[in-house]
């Protein structure tokens, strides 16, 4: 029938510019390979303190470490969040769609607030004070950063309406518990790297950081070159 | 019962007017020019269209510069949000019934609801 065929291409015409849309409106690789960097990044302030030993005693001073990866956290995720605010405006004047992205950064500087708190550093000046009960915390390994950062992926995800982002995401949740709660030196020594008691946290955050480094630039680079060829 | 074309709105049941509702319905702004290239429509038929779609409060039109460069961006307004929504559905009730006048299974069409995660 005449109005039904008129009313699926008008649906048909109405999913095909919806598409060109979002993918025109597309930008999610960039804060990908933007964490990625910084949580590389954070790896001088990983380092386990040698511990000083003698007369039988072995004593770890990790205080200045510790606050630093805190203050590291908090300058490093600000900054992170105000370029991927930038980098969609740019994106935005350049092909002429505007990304909603408040929503994500909203939920990204919220959750890495709370998730600041759980550093070495307030980790364990917490723990020193009246919070000593909080001893799960002691089990992570002050990278609860990283799950701020996957949460916000999802929240990313739903604003980009993209289901890759979104199994990204879950992937990346599970990566950043796995780089909490487990020693990833564990598996990497089986693959003949063992890192220094002093950087034995360093498998843990390179997971992190190369998945969401590796993740952008495979999501990016298709774009990328069909982008260039297009022109 | 109505008929579901008499139910049709004419401001958006039109091709390019429909366009326009769906591409903004999708984000904050748009600029002009990424609309005519999306829609392949020229720059004074868009004109035209936006005009109409601005006068009925459903869209609004934002003009100024940025640097040297005159931008035109349009954005959807709460009013065309929801006449956009609507129009679907009756686009998509007509398909339902027209189906279901033929003896063909409900849902066996190809018209998915534009909010979809692809």
């Amino acid at each position: 029938m005449d109005e039904e065929a008129a009313a699926h291409e008008l649906l048909g015409m109405t999913r095909a510019a919806v598409r060109r849309t979002r993918a025109a409106r597309r930008g999610f690789w960039f804060p990908l390979v933007l964490f990625g960097v910084l949580v590389i990044a954070a790896t001088p302030w990983y380092r386990t303190p040698t511990p000083a030993c003698g007369a039988g005693l072995c004593t770890i001073s990790r205080a200045g470490d510790v606050w630093a990866a805190t203050l590291y956290w908090l300058v490093a995720g600000g900054i992170g969040y105000a370029i991927t605010v930038g980098y969609y405006r740019w994106h935005a004047a350049r092909v002429g769609v505007a990304g909603r992205v408040w929503p994500y950064i909203a939920t990204g500087v919220g959750l890495l607030a709370v998730t600041v708190a759980c550093t070495p550093g307030v980790d364990n000046g917490l723990l020193r004070g009246p919070w000593q009960n909080l001893a799960p915390f002691e089990a992570l390994h002050g990278m609860m950063p990283l799950l701020a950062v996957a949460l916000g992926l999802f929240v990313l995800a739903r604003l980009e309406r993209s289901l890759p982002l979104m199994v990204f995401a879950a992937f990346f949740l599970a990566v950043s518990l796995v780089a909490n709660l487990y020693d990833v030196q564990n598996l990497t020594a089986q693959v003949g790297w063992m890192p220094s008691d002093q950087w034995h946290l360093l498998p843990n955050l390179w997971l992190a950081g190369l998945t969401l480094l590796l993740g952008g630039l495979g999501f990016g680079l298709p774009d990328l070159l069909r982008r260039r060829r297009s022109v | 019962m109505n008929h579901p074309t008499q139910d049709l709105d004419d401001m958006v049941h039109q091709r390019a007017r429909l366009g326009i509702l769906a591409v903004l319905h999708e984000t904050p702004r748009v600029d002009f020019s990424f609309l005519r290239e999306v829609l392949d429509l020229t720059a004074g038929n868009l004109s035209r269209h936006l005009q109409v779609l601005e006068e009925a409060g459903l869209v609004v039109v934002d003009k100024g510069y940025e640097g040297r460069r005159a931008r035109t961006w349009v954005r959807i307004t709460r009013n065309g949000r929801a006449e956009f929504g609507k129009e679907i559905a009756r686009l998509r009730e007509l398909i339902r019934r027209v189906d279901a006048s033929m003896g063909d299974e409900p849902g066996a069409t190809d018209a998915e609801p534009p909010a979809q995660q692809d």
